[in-house]
Order: structure tokens, then C-alpha cells, then sequence
């Protein structure tokens, strides 16, 4: 059966493809410093790490993590430690690395998910708008201006999102701290919690989605607009089907493939995507991790994160081919 | 040729996009022409106006009527002693001052003032004192005891060498306790204050202020100065045609140089990222079946990877082991940025070159017995002309936009000015206090949106008008 | 223009011009085209590519491109100008009820993601007012008339082969049993025996259900045992109409000559080398002045290349535009 070959086919794949970021991230981590010649365990004690003296770490590192093995040996090391998760310790945070992971995935989930829902409707709804009335001045504008948020670096609209709706009409919390505990300091719990959590993330949400919603709608627009005057849909006006139906039914399902191909990429680079709009926002999540990770040249945190990040895409990918047939019935035979 | 410009022009988004691009690229290239700063984050190009100095033509808002400009002027004493045998020109610049013995004379010079107060005053002059130990000379504005000079000097006394020409500097900048009367006269807390304070209390808003110099002989006989024409000089809060940053340093040069570098930068990745991409799709799309395989799944990978966290890693461990030491930053940001970014057009032109592959005129060539390399480089590369110059447009905001997000981060280049780390900068310092400075935070972000959007309209035509194979109809 | 041949008329084409506005200019698709189908007959209309065929087809539908204008002319069917009729009106009367279209059947001509059941059925539903099962029974009737299995209405368009597709496009159009079938390079992307099937296919259902069809083709060899007249169009003009011997057995127009003698004659077992008509078609948005045949006509005269020849009867049903013909 074609499906089945073409569901195998892609999980090979997608396996292959999990093997290289391995491979990829062995190499970074590991090969990389060697050629500088750098014991990595160096690398993995920060500079400025004030505890045990650092020759006595880096022993202890190499001991732990087997790093002054040969490449070959450490590179089967490495791949099992990456596979079960065992990412090592951050130093500058001076906790297991996938215990951050797990503590910031959820918040990283909860600003994402609903930005990736509310863009894609917004993105559908103004693209057959547009292709309703292509050419003219409202197709333009809106066209215009999602090009336009396209090419808007969000660091920079988030400054100034954050800095006049925070800061200067004050109608968002703007730390997250503050946001979730009562003004003695204790932790929010229950309806308050989640209530004043939604409330802090409402900004960067709108924001997330201000800023993925352009390339959404061009793309919805533009394949609505050139399926608008392809075969089929000539072939169904010379049937006097009527243009309600063509718009709505045969154009928007014809058109929102490839806006589900993208919101999938998007949703597998999910963590990839906020890195700016945490930091900016101030937000505990991955993308903040990895910047941290950075600043702090944690290079265990690096690694981690990175590879979560990766595996994360790795998987989403995977679910996407998965149920992609379902969406579009062309593929089991590409 | 010439239909193809008639097109071209009567695209209203191509016209936006020569516009842009030809103002940013004569920008860039005319740079040193525009601006005497080539690298405002250098100190010594820094504090050519107060920080967070408004653009000079934002003054026509009435918030910042008042602001002053950068003043440098030299006083002239006030007419009244035009018939005093004591104060006499001795030529265009220079006074001279004849004070019996145990008088004092004093010297005022107004000074005509316009706006609010600056950002710090500047007196400057020339002193050839008498041959003596038994002078002083002392400077006022207003009823401020700014300076006293002597050639005996108690602290908050300033030395000056008798007999000698005596350069003399007062800056509130630098006054302190020790070198300024009215500064030791202060409360013990409020001293480290007063440099921030004088300006504002000598030259408090519009008027005419006296700045006098008062020469006292204690001696036993009648004694003669030389002073030169005191010159005045402050930093304003109105600046340039985009004001100032936090190190007062000039905003319009930063942009400018800002935009020298983006588009530079921008170019020669997307020239590289086109190169790569063109070999790979090329050999992808033309020779086919393993190949083909092969180098798709690489593409695949590299496409696959998340770009900016790599990013972030990639420039973290050439940090950590010292790569960049031996390498320039901007050049391994290039490289990088280059290498992770040809999977998009490696694709298109792969597509591209598949489609054209199996055209008639393609396989009329092949039946005709031409070799490979021939109808690679006669049919199918120039029919790619198009698509390139498109892709060239199209990844010239992914650049740009790529390099600044690093340099927002402070991950990427810091010792010269971009529109990124430009960005950078100026967000750390909105605040309040500076009212947003929206004349540093706008320019870069506006200049990457509008390049962007230029750079792809202009790919946008390009791809329309020159793909060959455009059908159209049946 | 009034055709006195015609006897009775369904469609009537008069004087229309059909012009594709660009950005330099407009494209003369098709320029004064004036022709008729009779009841139960067939016509053929042949050009190369390019020449305005389906721009004519298209404007008789009222589904061309964004950028096309009507300029001049009308289209009659069973009398009433369909062009300037409600369009909402139109689609519901007179489309598929009255005129089917059968396309080209290429790859996208279909929804790509709706089952081939499901588009017969919205088609049926749109204009009649059928209970779900009896249109499904109908659409199964439809499909075996053509020759496509009934199980293949379950399946997706990609899934079909070209030749099952065509025959599917064919029992679409025959869905609500129409008067006149306009059929626009149906056969074209075939290979020659499937050709050969469907061509022959069109000619039985034609003959035994009596409508009337517009037979458009680039392959003027194609016509020869199909129509009963033949309309020949160069470069958005009709160059020569006429009864289908008239055409074929006396061709008047130096393109039609032209254009018979690139057939290649199976009768003589050695191929004979294909007569190619040297040059190419004209720029439809400069089109030389006078004959727009002119720059490749062998046999060419000064006035060809100054006044346009005028579109005149010769004698019985045969009209030609040419002044080497008029002449004479
Ligand atoms: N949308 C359009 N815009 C401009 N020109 C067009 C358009 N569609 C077709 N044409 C031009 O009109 C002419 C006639 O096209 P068409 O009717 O499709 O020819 P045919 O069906 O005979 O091959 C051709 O020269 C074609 O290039
Ligand atoms: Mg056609």
C-alpha cells in the first residue's frame, strides 16, 4: 500500500534525522573543543563557579561524564546519555539541566499555543478577506501589513510593545514575580494563580501572534489567490457552482494546506521561536533558558536545552507526516 | 529590455523598493561624507551633545521647545568699559586689565541665553598674570563663586603660574570641592551633586546672565593683566538630525554606520548563501537519483536544525573556546549566518531546476548530443536568473534580521555600531526618564522593517518579470 | 453578423471581442469572432495555440480570466444573450442544464481533495433539487456510460488515470443531460490510442443523445470525422468557416491550406515529412496591421499588409477572410 510505505518511509526518516542531531550535537559539544584542544570538562565549569576548587570539578567531571576517554568511546557515551536524558548539570543555575527543561517546557507551552491557534484564525479569516477582494484596497492593506509584521524584528516591537502597555498605560503586569504572588510574597494558588498568570502572559501572547500572524495570511492569501484562478476552480464556476461555495469550501480547504504545514514547522520549532519574546517579556521559558545558558556560558545548560529543543522538533515533524495524509490526500503517493 | 523596464515601473511596490534601497545604499556608501564619526562607541567620539539629546529639528515640538543646542561662543565684556581707563582691548581677542594696588576690578561679560538649561557649561580663557605673588582672580556667573585663581593656592584655589600665559578651563563636569569655592561651600552631600546641578543653576532658562571675572591686586603696586575673550561652550539637548545615545555619542552616525555594515553584511551572505545554494540545487535538481538523495537529506538536515538556538550555541562555544580570538567576530557571524541559512534557496533552485530539466528545449539539447556541463550552463542556469536574483532579495532580511537578533543579544557584535546592537543599546535604556528615547530606538527598527520589506518587493518583481516560463493560459 | 445557413440555431456567436487587459496593453484574444451551432450538430474549431480558443470558450461560460473584457459582441444561446444576463441567473439556467463544458483533463482540473463522487454530487445538487441516493444513482449510471468503473467514484482525482479522468470529466458534463456540450482541447494530453477512445467515445454519445457540441482542438485532423462544420482561428481572428467537406475538401484560406497539408496522411505508409508553417504567430498585443497572416503567407500581397480582409461568404456555407480569395 502506498500509505504505508510512505508512513514507513517517513519515520526512517525522520529517525535518520534524530541520529544526525545526535551526531551534530556530539560534534559541537565534543569534537569541537578537542580540535581546540580543551578538555570539555573545562568548558563545563564556569568561570566564575565559586565552590569546590576548579581542578578538583573538572576531575570529578571527567570521571562522572567519562570526557577524557578517546572520541570514539565517548562519542557511544554521549549518544546514550542524550537518549535517556541524562543532559548533565548546569553549573550556573546548580541544578540537573533537565529539571530546568521540565519547569520551563509548560510555561514555554502555555505562550505559544494559544498564540499558535489565535494567529492561524486570524491569518485564515483576513487571507479570505483578501481573496475575496483581490486588488483592491482592502486586500492591499492587509497584505501590506502582513508583510510588514513579517519583517518586524520582534525584539524590537517587543520593547516597545512591552515598554508602552507595561510600563506606560500599565494595564499588563510586566514581571512575572509580582504577577503570581500576593503582595506579601507568598505564591498565588488555584483560580488567582492562573487568572494573574493568563493576565501577565496576555501581552507577549497578542504579541506572538501579531508577529507570526504575517506569514500565515501571505502564504493562506496568495495560495488562495492563484488557486482562485487555477483549473479546478474555473472548471467549478463553468459547473455554476456558486461562489460562496468555491470560496468557502473548495478554496479555503485547497488553500489552508500549506498554512497547516507551516503552523506544523512552526509548532516543531515551537521553543526555537520565543527565544526573543521571553527575554524580552521576561519570561521563565525555554527560549530565556537557552539565552541564560548563553550569557552564563553554561555549556551543559547549551547542550541541553539545544537538544530538547531539537528532539522536540524531531518528534513534531514525525506527528506531522503522520497525520498529513488527512489533510491533503495527494501525499501517499509523492 | 525595454517592456521589461515598462513592467518593472509601473509596479507601484517596485518603486517603493528602489527607493528604499537607493536611499539606504546611498547612505551606506556615502557615510563618511555624512558624518565625521565613523564609530561612536569609540569614547573619544562620544559626547558630542548631552545623552539622550533630542534630534535639533524635534524642537519644533512643544515639549522640547526649549531645548538648547550645542553653544560655543566667545563672550565680549559689556560696553561700560569702553570709557574706564582700568579695561582696555589690546587687540581683537585680548583684554587688557590695569588694577591699582589694593583694588579689585571686575570684568562682565553677558552672556545671552535662549533655552533651558544645558547639559553642562564650559568657560575657557587666557590669563597672563602679573609678576607677583600678591593677585587673584576670580570667576563668577551669575552670583555663583565658580573658580578662584591664585599663584598661591589654598584649596579651593587653582594655581596659576605668575608672569606666564595660564590656559584656564571651568567645566561643571569637573568641579569638585577642591577646585571650586562654591562647590566646597556646599553641604558635605550635596557636593558630589553639583556637577549635575550647576548648569542648571547658572543658566536656570531664557535671559542674560553675567559671567564676570574679577581680578583683585593685593600688592603695592598698580599691576596689569591679560585676558583673552573668555570662550563659552555646552553640551546641548538638541542634537544632530537623530540626537544623541546614552554616551551623548550621535545617533545619526550610528545609523548610518549601522546601515554601511547591515547592508554589506547582508549582501555578501546572501551572495554566499546563493553560491551554496546554487551548487547543491543545481547538482541536486540536474544530475539526480543518489545525488539527488544524498544531498536532499542533507538540506533536509541543516533545514530541520532550529536555526537561532544554534546560532546561540555555535557563537557561545567559539567564545568559550577562543576561536574568536583568532577570527574576526563580524566574519564568523557572516560565515555562520551564511552556512545555516542555504537550505531555503537550495530547495527552490533544486525545484526550479527539475522543472526545467524536463523541458522540451532541454531535451532537445540532450537529443542533439550536447554535453552535460553545455546545456547546464547554456539553458538551464540562465533560465535560473530570475529565481536567483529573487532569492538574493529574499535572503537579505533574513540576514539582516538574523545578525541584529544576535546582536540584540549582546551574542554578536559590540565595538561598532549596527542596526542590531543599536536596538540592543537602546532598549536597555528606555525609560522613563529619557522619554523613550524614540529618536535612537525607532531609526534601526524602522530601517530593518523597511529594507526587509524592500528587499523582498523587489524580489517579488524580479521573480515576476524575469521567469521565463511564466505560462499563461493554455 | 446573420449566417443564412444556420436553421436551427442554438448558439450564436456575433462579433465578440475578447481582450485580456496587461500591463502594456490589451491582448486581442479573440477579435470580431462571429459562428453558430445548429441543434444536434457538431462544430469543430481549430487554431494553434495561442490563437484564442479557449478565451472564446471561456467568454461563452462567463469564466474567464480577472483580467479579460468583453469589449464587443454577444453571445446568443437559444436566443437570450447570455453575456449580459444575470450572472446568478445564468449559472443556475443555463450552465449545465443547457451548456456543459468539458475541459482539458489535466492533473488540477479536479478538487484535489474532495472524492470524485463528491464533486459529481455538488454539481448535481447545485442545480437540481435530487434526494442524496437518486443523484448518486445517477452519477454511478454516468460513469459507466463512459466507461469508468463505479468504484471509482470513491476514489480521489490523483488516483485516476488521464484517460479515466477524461472519461470522468465527459459523464460530469453529461450529469443533467444538456443541449450543447462545449468540449475544449478534450482530448489533448492523451496518448493516441486513448485519444482515438475518448475521441470516439464523444462521437457515440453525441450521436445518440443528439446534442449539440462545440468540438475545440489545436489538431485540425482530430475534426475531420467529428464535425459537421469546421471554424478555423488565427491569431484572435476567425480566418475561415464552413460546412465540414467545404473546409476540408476546398480550403480557401492560405493558413487552412497550410494547416492541412502539416497533417500527416496515414493513408501513405512512409511518412511524409511534416510540413511545419514557418514563423510564429503574431504578438496579440501589437497584431501586424491588415492580415494578421500576413507576415507568414506565402503567398502575401502588398494589401494584405494594409487593410484588413474582410470575413465574406464565398459560396453555400463557406466564409473565408482573405484578400487573395476575395479577389477572385
Ligand atoms: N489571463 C491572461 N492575460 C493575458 N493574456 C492572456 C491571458 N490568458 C491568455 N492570454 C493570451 O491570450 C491568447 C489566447 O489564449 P488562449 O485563448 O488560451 O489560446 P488557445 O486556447 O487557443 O491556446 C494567448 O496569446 C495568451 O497568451
Ligand atoms: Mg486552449
Amino acid at each position: 500500500m502506498g500509505l504505508i510505505r510512505y508512513l514507513m518511509r517517513r519515520i526512517v526518516e525522520r529517525l535518520a534525522l534524530l541520529f544526525a542531531i545526535l551526531v551534530f550535537n556530539f560534534f559541537i559539544f565534543q569534537v569541537l573543543p578537542t580540535i581546540y584542544g580543551i578538555n570539555p570538562a573545562q568548558l563545563y565549569v564556569p568561570l566564575t563557579y565559586k565552590g569546590l576548587p576548579r581542578s578538583e570539578l573538572v576531575q570529578a567531571l571527567d570521571r562522572q561524564f567519562g570526557l577524557n576517554l578517546p572520541l570514539d568511546e565517548r562519542f557511544f557515551i554521549y549518544i546514550k546519555s542524550l537518549l535517556t536524558l541524562h543532559l548533565g548539570i548546569s553549573m550556573s543555575y546548580e541544578q540537573p539541566v533537565i529539571t530546568l527543561i521540565a519547569q520551563r517546557l509548560p510555561v514555554t507551552a502555555l505562550l505559544v499555543i494559544p498564540s499558535l491557534i489565535l494567529s492561524s484564525i486570524l491569518a485564515i479569516v483576513f487571507g479570505l478577506y483578501s481573496i475575496s477582494r483581490q486588488g483592491k484596497i482592502g486586500d492591499s492593506v492587509i497584505s501590506f501589513t502582513a508583510i510588514m509584521t513579517y519583517f518586524i524584528p520582534a525584539f524590537w516591537l517587543g520593547e516597545i510593545v512591552l515598554y508602552f502597555f507595561g510600563f506606560y498605560l500599565r494595564i499588563f503586569p510586566t514581571n512575572l514575580g509580582e504577577a503570581i504572588t500576593t503582595y506579601n510574597g507568598h505564591l498565588l494558588t488555584g483560580f488567582a494563580y492562573w487568572a494573574n498568570l493568563m493576565k501577565f502572559l496576555t501581552l507577549p501572547i497578542l504579541f506572538i501572534t501579531i508577529i507570526s500572524y504575517g506569514v500565515r495570511n501571505i502564504l493562506f492569501r496568495n495560495n488562495g489567490i492563484e488557486l482562485m484562478g487555477s483549473n479546478f476552480v474555473n472548471y467549478l464556476r463553468a459547473r455554476g457552482i456558486s461562489e460562496r461555495k468555491i470560496l468557502y469550501k473548495h478554496v479555503t480547504r485547497n488553500a489552508v494546506i500549506p498554512v497547516v504545514t507551516r503552523v506544523g514547522i512552526d509548532l516543531a520549532f515551537l521553543f526555537a521561536g520565543v527565544v526573543f519574546i521571553e527575554d524580552i517579556f521576561n519570561i521563565p521559558g525555554l527560549g530565556r533558558l537557552l539565552v541564560r545558558g548563553a550569557e552564563n556560558l553554561d555549556v551543559p545548560l547549551l547542550g541541553g536545552d539545544f537538544y530538547v529543543i531539537s528532539l522536540f522538533a524531531v518528534i513534531i515533524l514525525l506527528a506531522l507526516d503522520l497525520i498529513y495524509p488527512l489533510i491533503d490526500p495527494r501525499v501517499k503517493y509523492e | 529590455m525595454n517592456k521589461l523596464l515598462r513592467d518593472l515601473m509601473s509596479r507601484k511596490t517596485f518603486i517603493f523598493s528602489v527607493v528604499v534601497i537607493g536611499f539606504f545604499a546611498v547612505l551606506a556608501v556615502a557615510a563618511p561624507f555624512l558624518t565625521p564619526y565613523n564609530n561612536p562607541y569609540r569614547v573619544g567620539q562620544q559626547f558630542v551633545a548631552a545623552p539622550y539629546a533630542v534630534p535639533a529639528w524635534a524642537t519644533v515640538f512643544p515639549q522640547y521647545k526649549n531645548l538648547p543646542p550645542d553653544v560655543r561662543i566667545t563672550l565680549t565684556p559689556s560696553l561700560a568699559y569702553e570709557s574706564s581707563g582700568e579695561v582696555s582691548q589690546l587687540n581683537s581677542s585680548t583684554l587688557k586689565v590695569t588694577v591699582p594696588p589694593g583694588d579689585t576690578v571686575n570684568v562682565t561679560f553677558p552672556l545671552r541665553w535662549n533655552w533651558s538649561s544645558p547639559y553642562d557649561v564650559r568657560l575657557s580663557f587666557t590669563l597672563v598674570t602679573p609678576n607677583t605673588q600678591y593677585f587673584q582672580v576670580n570667576l563668577f556667573v551669575r552670583d555663583f563663586y565658580l573658580m578662584s585663581l591664585s599663584p598661591l593656592p589654598i584649596p579651593p584655589e587653582v594655581t596659576v603660574v605668575p608672569g606666564k600665559p595660564n590656559p584656564v578651563i571651568f567645566s561643571t563636569e569637573l568641579v569638585n570641592p577642591g577646585n571650586s569655592p562654591y562647590v566646597a561651600s556646599l553641604p558635605v552631600q550635596d557636593q558630589s551633586l553639583a556637577s549635575l546641578e550647576l548648569p542648571k543653576m547658572l543658566l536656570p532658562k531664557p535671559g542674560t546672565y553675567n559671567v564676570t571675572l574679577s581680578f583683585v591686586n593685593t600688592g603695592k603696586t598698580t599691576e596689569m593683566f591679560l585676558v583673552t575673550l573668555p570662550g563659552y561652550s555646552s553640551l546641548g539637548y538638541a542634537y544632530g538630525r537623530l540626537g544623541t545615545d546614552d554616551n551623548g555619542a550621535s545617533v545619526f552616525s550610528e545609523f548610518v554606520y549601522g546601515a554601511r555594515f547591515d547592508l554589506y553584511l547582508s549582501l555578501v551572505a546572501s551572495a554566499i548563501i546563493i553560491g551554496i545554494g546554487l551548487i547543491i540545487g543545481l547538482l541536486a535538481g540536474y544530475v539526480g537519483g543518489f545525488t539527488d538523495l544524498t544531498l536532499n537529506a542533507f538540506t533536509d538536515f541543516f533545514l530541520l536544525i532550529p536555526g537561532l538556538p544554534l546560532l546561540i550555541v555555535l557563537i557561545s562555544i567559539f567564545d568559550i573556546t577562543g576561536t574568536i580570538v583568532n577570527v574576526n567576530k563580524a566574519v564568523l557571524i557572516l560565515l555562520i549566518i551564511s552556512l545555516l541559512s542555504w537550505p531555503g534557496t537550495a530547495k527552490i533552485i533544486r525545484g526550479q531546476t527539475l522543472t526545467l530539466r524536463n523541458r522540451t528545449f532541454v531535451e532537445a539539447a540532450r537529443a542533439l548530443g550536447e554535453s552535460r556541463m553545455r546545456i547546464l550552463f547554456k539553458h538551464i542556469v540562465p533560465n535560473l536568473m530570475g529565481i536567483l536574483f529573487a532569492q538574493l532579495a529574499y535572503d537579505v532580511p533574513g540576514v539582516i534580521l538574523a545578525e541584529s537578533g544576535l546582536d540584540f543579544l549582546g551574542l554578536g557584535i559590540t565595538e561598532f555600531p549596527t542596526w542590531g546592537n543599536m536596538l540592543g543599546y537602546a532598549t536597555n535604556n528606555v525609560s522613563f526618564v529619557n522619554g523613550f528615547a524614540w529618536w535612537w530606538v525607532l531609526p534601526p527598527g524602522l530601517g530593518i522593517v523597511f529594507i526587509s520589506v524592500a528587499f523582498y518587493y523587489f524580489g517579488t518583481a524580479m521573480l515576476d518579470v524575469l521567469s521565463p516560463y511564466k505560462l499563461r493560459g493554455e | 453578423m446573420i449566417f443564412e445557413e444556420s436553421t436551427d440555431n442554438l448558439l450564436q456567436v456575433n462579433s465578440l471581442k475578447t481582450y485580456y487587459k496587461t500591463k502594456t496593453g490589451f491582448v486581442k484574444a479573440v477579435d470580431d469572432v462571429s459562428l453558430f451551432v445548429d441543434r444536434a450538430k457538431v462544430l469543430g474549431v481549430a487554431g494553434e495555440s495561442g490563437c484564442g480558443k479557449s478565451t472564446l470558450v471561456t467568454t461563452i461560460f462567463r469564466v474567464t480570466p480577472r483580467n479579460a473584457q468583453v469589449m464587443s459582441g454577444e453571445v446568443k444561446y437559444k436566443g437570450q444573450d447570455i453575456l449580459n444576463m444575470d450572472l446568478k441567473v445564468f449559472r443556475r439556467d443555463i450552465v449545465w442544464k443547457e451548456i456543459a463544458y468539458i475541459p482539458q483533463a489535466s492533473m488540477d482540473v479536479l478538487d484535489p481533495v474532495y472524492k470524485i463522487k463528491d464533486q459529481m454530487l455538488e454539481t448535481i445538487l447545485e442545480h437540481e433539487d435530487l434526494s442524496k441516493a437518486d443523484a448518486l444513482e445517477r452519477i454511478y449510471k454516468a460513469l459507466e456510460n463512459v466507461g469508468v468503473p463505479a468504484e471509482k467514484a470513491d476514489m480521489f482525482p490523483h488516483e485516476l488515470s488521464g484517460g479515466q479522468r477524461q472519461r470522468v470529466v465527459i459523464a460530469m458534463a453529461l450529469l443533467l443531460s444538456p443541449s450543447m456540450i462545449v468540449s475544449d482541447e478534450a482530448t489533448t494530453a492523451l496518448d493516441v490510442i486513448t485519444q482515438a477512445k475518448i475521441l470516439e467515445l464523444m462521437k457515440s454519445l453525441q450521436e445518440n443523445r443528439k446534442f449539440s457540441m462545440m468540438f475545440v482542438t489545436h489538431d485540425l485532423s482530430l475534426l475531420a470525422n467529428i464535425s459537421d462544420s469546421i471554424a478555423i482561428m488565427y491569431a484572435g481572428k476567425l480566418v475561415e468557416f464552413g460546412d465540414v467537406e467545404k473546409v476540408f475538401g476546398n480550403p480557401l484560406h492560405p493558413y487552412t491550406q497550410l494547416l492541412l497539408k502539416a497533417i500527416p496522411d496515414l493513408r501513405y505508409r512512409k511518412q511524409r515529412r511534416l510540413v511545419a508553417i514557418p514563423g510564429f504567430p503574431p504578438d496579440l498585443e501589437n497584431p501586424p496591421k491588415g492580415c494578421r497572416f500576413a507576415p507568414r503567407c506565402p503567398l502575401a500581397m502588398p494589401i494584405c499588409r494594409e487593410v484588413e480582409p474582410e470575413f465574406s461568404r464565398v459560396e453555400g456555407f463557406h466564409y473565408v477572410a482573405c484578400h487573395a480569395v476575395n479577389k477572385k
